[in-house]
C-alpha cells in the first residue's frame, strides 16, 4: 500500500509540476512582452533626445514613476554608448533618481540582478550608491562583492587592499582577475601599500602576485629596487611575476636581473626572463638567448626566439645565421621562428 | 520432499534478487533526487546573464586567449560553415586549430580552397601522442587559423595533435559538427576568471539542434524536433547536463565533461598526456586523469559545470544509429571505469573516489544490468509463482513514476533559469515528452546500454557508424 501510495503522489506531484510550469511560463511571457513594449516606447523617446539635447526634463518627469523599466533601459542602452552620449543617458538617469530603482536591486535573491546592480552604480558616484556598495561588499555571493568592490574604487572611494582583500576572500580563493583589475586601478594611487603587500613573505601568494602585476599600473619607476629583490623571492610565482613587471616596465635598469633570471634553474623563470629581455632590448644577452634556442623545454625556446625578433637586427641576423648555420635544436628553432614571422 | 526444498530455495533466490533490483533502485533514485535539489541550489546561486553585451563588458578585458580544437574526419559538407561559425565567435582572444584527421573525402581541399590556406611551418611541442603530421596550413589573411593534415589516428589522436599546436593557456574541444553560440565562449570561461587558480577545467551544456533552425552556422531559432526519439533525448540532456553534470560540479565530483564542448586548462591537460587513444570514452576518461594527476600531487583545484553556454549538436534520429552510440558510450563509461578502479572509494581520491566513482559505480555500471534484470525477471518470478502480481505492479508503477518526477523536474530546471524554448507549445510539448520517454525509450535504452556492457566484455574497441542527417539551413 505504502509503495502505491508514494506511486500516486509521485504522478500527482509531477503533474501539478508540469499544469504550474506551463501556467507560470504563461504568465512570465505576459510580463515580459509589457516589459519590452514599456522599454521599446522609452527608447523611441529617449533616442531623439539624445540627438537633439532637448526635452530631458520633460523625459525624466513622463518616466520618474515607472523607474525599474527606465532605470533597465537605460542602463542597456549607456553600456552600449561611450562618450558624451552615454553621460547624457546618466545624466538623464540621474535626475530621475535611478539610483533608488537599481539600489534596492541589491537585495533581490538572484544573483544575476545583485551583480548587474553593482555593477551599474559604478557609473554613477554618490553618497547613496556608496552607501549601497559598501553594504554590497558583505554580499554572500563573492562576485557580488568583488564587482561592488570595483564599483567603488571606479567611483574614486579610496578603499584600501586590507579592505578589498576583507571583501573578497572567500572559502575558497582570494584571487580573481577581476580583483587584479581592481589592485591595478588601485596601483595609481596606492603604490606604497602595494608594493607593502608584494614583499610581504608572510602573505598569501596569490595575493602578492596580484599586487606584483598591478605595480607597473603605478607608472612609478621608484618601485624598481623592489621589483628586482622579488625576482630573487623563493616562491617560484612571485619571481615569475616579478620578472613579467620588469619586462612590462621595460627599464633598463633592471638588466642585470633580467640577464640572472635568463640563467635561472626554473624554466618558466627563464620564458618570462627571456621575454622581459625582448621587450627592454637588451641586445647584450643576444649570445644568451641564441643559446636558449637549444633549451630542453618548448616555451623557453619559443620565447627566447621571440625575444631575438623583439631585439632587432641583432636578433634577427643571430637568428638567420643560425638557421643557415646547422641542423641543431638552435638552428631549427630558429628557423621556425623566423618562418612564423614571415621570414 | 526435494522439490518442496527446491521451491523454497527459488523463491529464496527471488527474494533476494527482488530486493537487490529493488534496493539498488531505490538508490539510483535518491541519487537522482539529490541531483535536482543540489542542482537547484547550485542554478540559484549562480549568476546568468542573459545579454550577451554585458558579459562582453564583464569579460572581454579579462578573458584568457583559447585555443578552439577541432577535429575533422571526413566533414567535406560542414566543415567550412564550421569554420565561420567558430571565426566569428563573441571571444577576444580566439585561435582555431582543425585537425584533418587523414579524412577520405575533399575537407582539405575545401579548406585549402575557401580560406587560401597555404603551407606554413608552425613550430611546437610534441607532448601529447599522435599520428605523422602531413603538413599544416596558414593564411596571412586569417592569422588565427591554422589547420593541420595528418594520418588518421581517430578523434583523440586529432585532439592530441591539436592540444600540441595550440599556444593558448585555455584549450576548448569542439565537435566538427556542433554548433556553439556565439556567446557560450565568454559564458564558459567564467570560472577560469573568477578562479584561475583554481579552475582546471569547465564544461559547458549540449543541446539538440534537430528541429532548429540554422543560418550561416548559427542556430537562429529554438525549436523542437518533430522526431519523437530526439524529443526524448532532449529532456534526456536536461537530466544529464542540468541536473546530473551541475550536482556533481556542486559536489566537486564532475567526472566528465562533454567532447563536444568542455574548456581545458592546456599545460594540465599535457601534464596528463593528453587525449588516451585506447578508450571510446576519451572524454570521461580525460577528466578521471586530471583528477587523478592532481589529487596524487595533493593539488588544490576546481573542475566546474557551466549551465548557460550552449553548443548545439545533432542527435541520431533512428534507432539503430541512436542504439549504436548509446551501446558505445556505455562501453566507454566502462572502459574508463575499469581502467581507473583503484580510484574507487579509495581515501588517496577523496570525493572523486567515493562521490564521482561511486556515482559511476551505481548509474553507469550497475545501473542498466539491474533494471534489466528487474524488468526481465519480476515478471518470470511471477510468472512462476514466486512473487505476488500485487507486488510486481507496485515495482513498475513506482519505478514509472518516478522516472516522470526526475524528467519533469529537470524540465523545471531548465525553465526556471535559462529558458531556451520560447514558445508555450514547446513547453507543453515536452512536458508530454518527459512523462512519455518513461514508457518504452527509457527500457530500449536500458537494452542499448546492456549491449555496451557486452561488447565492452567481448573487448570491442571500434567507435561504429553515426549516421548524420546534417542541419537543415535556412536561406
Amino acid at each position: 500500500m505504502a509503495i502505491w501510495q508514494t506511486t500516486a503522489a509521485l504522478f500527482a506531484l509531477s503533474l501539478c509540476w508540469t499544469v504550474l510550469l506551463i501556467a507560470s511560463r504563461f504568465a512570465r511571457d505576459r510580463v515580459e512582452r509589457r516589459n519590452r513594449k514599456s522599454k521599446r516606447a522609452f527608447l523611441a523617446e529617449l533616442l531623439p533626445v539624445l540627438e537633439t539635447g532637448e526635452g530631458e526634463a520633460e523625459l525624466v518627469k513622463r518616466w520618474r514613476c515607472r523607474g525599474p523599466v527606465m532605470s533597465e533601459a537605460g542602463l542597456e542602452i549607456a553600456s552600449l554608448l561611450r562618450g558624451m552620449e552615454r553621460a547624457q543617458v546618466q545624466r538623464i538617469l540621474t535626475q530621475a533618481s535611478w539610483e533608488t530603482a537599481v539600489i534596492p536591486m541589491l537585495q533581490s535573491r538572484k544573483v544575476e540582478r545583485r551583480l548587474a546592480a553593482a555593477e551599474a552604480l559604478g557609473n554613477l558616484p554618490g553618497a547613496k550608491t556608496k552607501k549601497a556598495l559598501i553594504a554590497a561588499m558583505t554580499d554572500k555571493n563573492r562576485t557580488v562583492r568583488e564587482a561592488a568592490a570595483l564599483s567603488l574604487v571606479m567611483n574614486g572611494h579610496p578603499l584600501t587592499i586590507e579592505d578589498i582583500l576583507d571583501a573578497v576572500s572567500s572559502r575558497r580563493a582570494t584571487y580573481s582577475v577581476r580583483v587584479s583589475q581592481i589592485f591595478s586601478i588601485l596601483a595609481r594611487n596606492s603604490v606604497k601599500d602595494l608594493t607593502r603587500i608584494a614583499l610581504d613573505a608572510g602573505q598569501d601568494t596569490a595575493v602578492r602576485v596580484m599586487a606584483i602585476q598591478a605595480l607597473p599600473n603605478a607608472g612609478d619607476f621608484s618601485i624598481l629596487p623592489a621589483i628586482e629583490h622579488l625576482a630573487d623571492d623563493s616562491e617560484l610565482d612571485v619571481r615569475i611575476a616579478a620578472l613579467r613587471c620588469l619586462g612590462r616596465m621595460a627599464h633598463p635598469v633592471a638588466a642585470a636581473t633580467v640577464a640572472k633570471g635568463l640563467h635561472n634553474p626554473a624554466w618558466q623563470v627563464r620564458a618570462v626572463a627571456a621575454e622581459a629581455a625582448g621587450r627592454i632590448g637588451l641586445v647584450d644577452q643576444v649570445d644568451r638567448l641564441a643559446e636558449m634556442l637549444g633549451d630542453d623545454l618548448w616555451w623557453v625556446r619559443q620565447r627566447s626566439g621571440e625575444a631575438l625578433v623583439a631585439l632587432g637586427p641583432p636578433g634577427l641576423n643571430r637568428l638567420e645565421d643560425l638557421k643557415a648555420g646547422g641542423t641543431g635544436r638552435e638552428n631549427r628553432t630558429a628557423a621556425l621562428v623566423l618562418s612564423e614571422r614571415g621570414g | 520432499m526435494d522439490s518442496l526444498a527446491g521451491a523454497e530455495i527459488l523463491r529464496g533466490f527471488a527474494v533476494i534478487v527482488s530486493w537487490l533490483v529493488i534496493g539498488v533502485g531505490l538508490v539510483q533514485s535518491a541519487i537522482y533526487l539529490s541531483h535536482l535539489v543540489i542542482a537547484r541550489r547550485a542554478l540559484g546561486r549562480t549568476a546568468i546573464e542573459s545579454r550577451a553585451e554585458t558579459l562582453w563588458q564583464r569579460y572581454s578585458d579579462v578573458a584568457p586567449p583559447i585555443a578552439l580544437l577541432v577535429p575533422a574526419y571526413n566533414e567535406e559538407k560542414t566543415i567550412v560553415e564550421s569554420v565561420h561559425s567558430l571565426l566569428a565567435l563573441a571571444y577576444p582572444h580566439t585561435e582555431i586549430i582543425v585537425v584533418n584527421d587523414g579524412s577520405r573525402d575533399r575537407t582539405l581541399d575545401v579548406l585549402r580552397k575557401t580560406f587560401k590556406l597555404e603551407p606554413v611551418e608552425h613550430s611546437y611541442d610534441r607532448i601529447a601522442p599522435h599520428a605523422e603530421i602531413r603538413s599544416i596550413f596558414g593564411s596571412p589573411k586569417l592569422p588565427r587559423l591554422l589547420v593541420v593534415d595528418k594520418e588518421n589516428g581517430g578523434k583523440a589522436d586529432a585532439l592530441n595533435a591539436a592540444i600540441n599546436m595550440a599556444r593558448s593557456p585555455l584549450i576548448a574541444a569542439i565537435d566538427a559538427d556542433s554548433i556553439l553560440d556565439a556567446d557560450s565562449l565568454i559564458r564558459a570561461v567564467r570560472p577560469f576568471v573568477n578562479d584561475p587558480l583554481l579552475t582546471v577545467a569547465a564544461g559547458g551544456t549540449v543541446r539538440i539542434a534537430n528541429g532548429c533552425r540554422i543560418k550561416s552556422g548559427r542556430v537562429v531559432g529554438v525549436k523542437l524536433p518533430a522526431n519523437m526519439l530526439a524529443l526524448f533525448q532532449i529532456i534526456e540532456y536536461f537530466r544529464a547536463f542540468l541536473a546530473a553534470r551541475l550536482a556533481l560540479s556542486e559536489l566537486n565530483s564532475l567526472t566528465i565533461i562533454s567532447g563536444a564542448f568542455g574548456v581545458f586548462r592546456r599545460n594540465v591537460v599535457l601534464a596528463v598526456g593528453g587525449y588516451s587513444l585506447d578508450t571510446v570514452g576519451e572524454d570521461l576518461e580525460l577528466v578521471i586523469k586530471i583528477h587523478r594527476h592532481l589529487l596524487e600531487q595533493g593539488k588544490d583545484y576546481s573542475i566546474d559545470f557551466v549551465p548557460d553556454p550552449v553548443c548545439w549538436t545533432e542527435v541520431p534520429e533512428s534507432l539503430a544509429t541512436l542504439g549504436n552510440q548509446r551501446s558505445r558510450w556505455q562501453r566507454g563509461a566502462l572502459e574508463v571505469f575499469f581502467k581507473h578502479i583503484r580510484m574507487l572509494a579509495n581515501p588517496r581520491y577523496g570525493r572523486i573516489g567515493f562521490l564521482g566513482f561511486g556515482h559511476m559505480l551505481i548509474i553507469d555500471v550497475a545501473g542498466p544490468v539491474v533494471e534489466m534484470l528487474g524488468y526481465v525477471l519480476m515478471p518470470l518470478f511471477w510468472g512462476l509463482g514466486l512473487l505476488e502480481i500485487e507486488y510486481l505492479l507496485a515495482f513498475l508503477g513506482l519505478t514509472f513514476s518516478f522516472g516522470v518526477f526526475i524528467s519533469v523536474g529537470s524540465l523545471a530546471l531548465e525553465e526556471k533559469e535559462l529558458r531556451r524554448y520560447q514558445e508555450v507549445k514547446s513547453i507543453m510539448i515536452l512536458c508530454f515528452a518527459a512523462i512519455a520517454e518513461n514508457f518504452g525509450y527509457r527500457q530500449i535504452n536500458n537494452f542499448w546500454r546492456l549491449r555496451g556492457w557486452v561488447q565492452f566484455l567481448r573487448g570491442k574497441k571500434d567507435w561504429g557508424g553515426m549516421v548524420r542527417k546534417g542541419f537543415d539551413p535556412v536561406a
